[in-house]
């Protein structure tokens, strides 16, 4: 079949050049500002991959909590379209709260780096309760944080303790445990 | 399965090739304005937008410049995967995939042949007709589904599971995995299944196809408060197939002129089940393919729509995950295995003073239970080590072959036999971007005694954008039980068959640039020795497997994809392989020199509405018979919607779109020497959730 190896040749150079057309302009975008609107992905993205007992929802189409303690680090507009998320048909709500009172009513609870002071409390305070701790503070996983965002390599990764799901009766889906790395509470 | 065949006519290969290509380019030009990603790039770039949209795997390779708190690990969290293509539910979806040789065809170096029985898959210019995907692993959820007569893998309409109910599936390339399998040189196909929570409550859906397709599916799913997670899955399948199919090998008057009117049939029904609890997980899968074959295989008679062959695979597998002390984990699968082959032939023995048409029946029943144990653990800084062994009990290894009425007992086989193997993996940082992987595995054959094979891989980030994998390993394939000791007439059994031996030697780099472009180039050197192939023994014409010299195989792959977090997504894969029989130089049948793939997803309304195209080209082929099987081109085209009304889902494909006239190279056993494949046929597809 002469001729059929060139036109698929062709055929592929334009799907080629439509590949290549946008690397130049994706490698000379900046990574400012990036860090938190990627943060905030993931957290909305662990809520697909984490399951939370039932009755942590007051109905079918309960909100689903996450909540940001103290200095809130990500954006108004990023946080805005988190609300109008569904995740199995519970409505995504997003809260910023100071006290660590109020953090039951939290499906997740992230504490920013600036609140690190806070971890050990949050974390006794939350024991017992199903509710997905979220930091980005070295170690935070090994205190019984259950998920812990770090920036390696200008990549963001994270770790889980799975310990500290299975107390607080969360299921982590083997997806998400397969991309993370896996710690367990430090030795006290 | 019996006999490998696979063989044709040259008058298929004079499609029309201008039609073709002009359409194919003509199709991709007008997708181009369509595609402009200035825009779609201009809003990638403002931070923020389009992350809530990402996958986990897209938002981790997201470059972050400016790191704003005081985050970080001392250790690497992953170290460079390996050469994996993962194709997820979504694709199959968009793409409208029907079986998974569909998706199988579009991986780099994949190609499939199709015999209108059973589909082969060649990687890397080895597809040797008669050969039962024999050097692939091919695993659901794990678990290994190679059958003990064959050692075959069912990947056409034979597979036993729905491939709505797959969850993704990984393809590893290369040798890069001996912990499954010694003889999976060319790779390991795992497919992930869905689980109770994947799904909606309570869903169904329906399609209809070209030549007569109808299928049925019912699923329901669903997660208990005491844990307990349940997915259970009914499908059925049946297709009158073509009406009429041409065979220029029986163009003659007594053959109804080489016409085989309506024995083309295809009818499957499956069953499926998921439960997990705790550390436990057992799955069921029940499946069982009833194919009518047109070619008049093994010599049986032409345009006939009795002769068949029912293959049922089942299994029951129940997997137990464990922490154990000290970091260390257990994970332990047992497993039950059913397989049973079932023939009909139909024969006229009136030349030789017989009847005119008798019934022969040929079989493979296997019935084997397995248990598997890996022990692993990740030492803190710099290691991960597993270490497990597997038990294979072959406990029914039957074959046989013999006519109904009058009733003629030609060969009956019946065997058991064991499979003991250990392996261990050590995964060892040697420095903080250099990684040593090793692999041991030992196996020992109750029919063979043992082996052992060694793989070694050194994995190299020079720079984080950028990694260099360097592979060697040593693979080992057993014969099987049909290759050492089927003997119905035509055949001859050689129980002196010896294992074939394997060296794999390859090279890979593959460079991330940006967010959402992927390049991968890879170089491989696999020569082959003791190759067990088929043969026909010239003294008496009987087919006979025998240990034939060695194989080359060598070749350059080189795949391209981008794909941005709004769902427009495209790839381009080139290979370039030679596949030599250095002791023969008889040129390497059903090994096209060249594979091309490429595929497009567009998203006409945002997440919910795309278009999708994926082509497959594939280069001449030497037939058995040391002709040709001509190249094609083969694009399909798929309109996907979803949540339609929050309930509905549609789907509508064209496949082999502009009707190429293409076939696939046959084996042994079959008169033809090339196999006639499909023109452009549709299929509309319906999906309806309950709740």
């Amino acid at each position: 079949m002469p001729g059929i190896a060139s036109r698929i040749r062709r055929a592929s150079f334009f799907l080629v050049c439509w590949l290549l057309s946008g690397a130049p302009q994706a490698l000379s975008q900046k990574g400012e500002g990036v860090e938190y609107p990627l943060k905030l992905a993931f957290l909305y993205n662990f809520t697909k991959f984490v399951d939370w007992p039932p009755d942590s929802y007051r109905g079918a189409g309960a909100p689903l909590a996450i909540c940001i303690v103290g200095r809130d680090p990500f954006s108004p507009e990023s946080e805005g379209d988190l609300r109008t998320r569904i995740v199995a048909s519970h409505p995504v709500k997003v809260l910023n709260l100071k006290s660590t009172d109020t953090l039951s009513v939290c499906h997740m609870v992230f504490i920013p780096a600036t609140e690190k002071g806070q971890i050990n409390k949050i974390v006794r305070d939350l024991k017992g309760s199903s509710t997905l701790t979220v930091g980005e503070t070295e170690g935070f996983a090994e205190l019984g944080g259950i998920i812990n965002l770090a920036v390696e390599e200008n990549r963001v990764r994270f770790e889980v303790n799975q310990l500290a799901a299975q107390r607080a009766g969360l299921k982590i889906s083997s997806k998400l445990l397969s991309l993370a790395k896996i710690v367990t509470d430090s030795s006290h | 399965m019996r006999g490998s065949y696979f063989t044709f006519g040259p008058y298929l290969q004079s499609a029309g090739p201008s039609v073709v290509q002009g359409a194919v380019t003509s199709i991709i030009l007008s997708i181009l304005p369509l595609l402009n990603p200035t825009p779609v790039l201009a809003q990638d770039s403002r931070p923020g937008k389009n992350f809530t949209d990402m996958s986990l795997e897209e938002l981790m390779s997201v470059r972050v410049d400016s790191v704003y708190s005081a985050s970080g690990f001392k250790q690497k969290v992953t170290e460079a995967p390996a050469s994996v293509t993962i194709i997820t539910s979504e694709d199959i979806q968009r793409y409208g995939y029907r079986t998974l040789a569909d998706i199988l065809r579009n991986i780099p170096g994949f190609y499939v042949t199709y015999d209108r029985n059973y589909s082969y898959l060649g990687v890397r210019g080895f597809g040797l007709p008669g050969q039962y995907n024999n050097s692939i692993a091919l695993l659901i959820d794990s678990h290994r589904l190679d059958d003990n007569i064959f050692d075959g893998a069912l990947i056409g309409t034979d597979f036993p599971v729905d491939i709505d109910l797959i969850d993704r599936v990984e393809v590893i390339r290369g040798p890069n995995s001996s912990l499954y399998l010694a003889s999976a040189f060319l790779g390991v196909v795992n497919i992930i299944t869905k689980h109770g929570q994947d799904v909606p409550k309570l869903s169904a859906t329906g399609a209809v196809a070209s030549y007569g397709t109808y299928q049925g599916r019912v699923t329901y799913g669903d997660k208990f408060h005491n844990g307990l997670e349940v997915l259970l899955s009914g499908s059925v399948y049946d297709s009158h197939g073509q009406d009429r199919l041409s065979f220029e090998e029986f163009n003659n008057p007594a053959t109804n002129t080489g016409i085989a009117v309506n024995a083309d049939r295809d009818e499957f029904h499956r069953f499926f089940a998921n439960l997990s609890w705790g550390g436990f997980k057992l799955q069921g899968v029940l499946g069982s393919r009833d194919k009518g074959i047109p070619t008049a295989p093994f010599g049986s008679a032409f345009n006939v729509t009795d002769t068949q062959t029912i293959d049922e695979r089942d299994y029951l597998d129940l997997d137990y995950e464990r922490k154990l002390a000290h970091g260390w984990s257990l994970t332990s699968r047992t497993s039950l295995d059913l397989f049973n082959n079932d023939g009909t032939y139909v024969y006229d023995y009136s030349a030789s003073g017989g009847a005119s048409r008798v019934l022969n029946e040929n079989f493979a029943h296997g019935k084997w239970w397995g248990e598997n144990a890996t022990f692993s653990k990740q030492f803190s800084e710099s290691q991960r080590f597993s270490v497990g062994a597997e038990f294979r009990d072959n406990f029914q290894q039957d074959q046989g072959n013999y006519d109904l009425q009058p009733f003629v007992q030609y060969f009956k086989d019946s065997r058991t036999s064991t499979v003991l193997s250990a392996y261990a993996q050590d995964e060892i940082h040697l420095r903080k971007n250099l990684i040593l992987n090793l692999g041991l595995r030992y196996d020992r054959y109750s029919i063979f005694g043992g082996t052992t094979n060694p793989r070694a891989a050194l994995i190299y980030n020079p720079r984080e954008t950028t990694t260099l994998k360097f592979l060697y390993g040593q693979s080992f394939r057993a014969p099987n039980l049909f290759e050492l000791y089927y003997n119905a007439p035509g055949n001859e059994a050689n129980p002196a068959l010896h294992p074939e031996t394997v060296r794999t030697m390859e090279f890979v780099w593959e460079e991330y640039f940006a967010n959402h472009f992927r390049m991968t180039a890879s170089g491989f050197y696999y020569p082959i020795y003791a190759l067990i192939n088929q043969q026909l023994d010239p003294a008496n014409g009987n087919a006979i497997f025998v240990n034939a010299g060695s194989l080359d195989l060598r070749g350059l792959e080189f795949a391209l994809s981008r794909s941005l977090p709004r769902g427009l997504e495209g790839t381009v894969n080139y290979s370039l392989q030679e596949a030599t029989d250095t002791s023969t130089q008889i040129p390497v049948t059903n090994a096209p020199k060249h594979l091309a793939q490429a595929s497009l997803s567009v998203p006409l309304v945002k997440q919910i509405v795309f278009a999708s195209m994926d082509l497959q080209y594939v280069s001449k082929r030497v037939t058995l018979a040391g002709q040709y099987s001509g190249a094609y081109v083969v694009p399909n085209v798929t309109l996907f919607a979803r949540d339609i009304s929050k309930r509905w889902e549609f789907s509508a494909s064209l496949y082999n779109a502009f009707n190429q006239k293409y076939a696939d190279p046959s084996g042994n056993g079959l008169v033809e020497n090339t196999i006639v494949q499909d023109g452009r046929s549709f299929r509309i597809k319906v999906g309806f959730k309950f709740q």
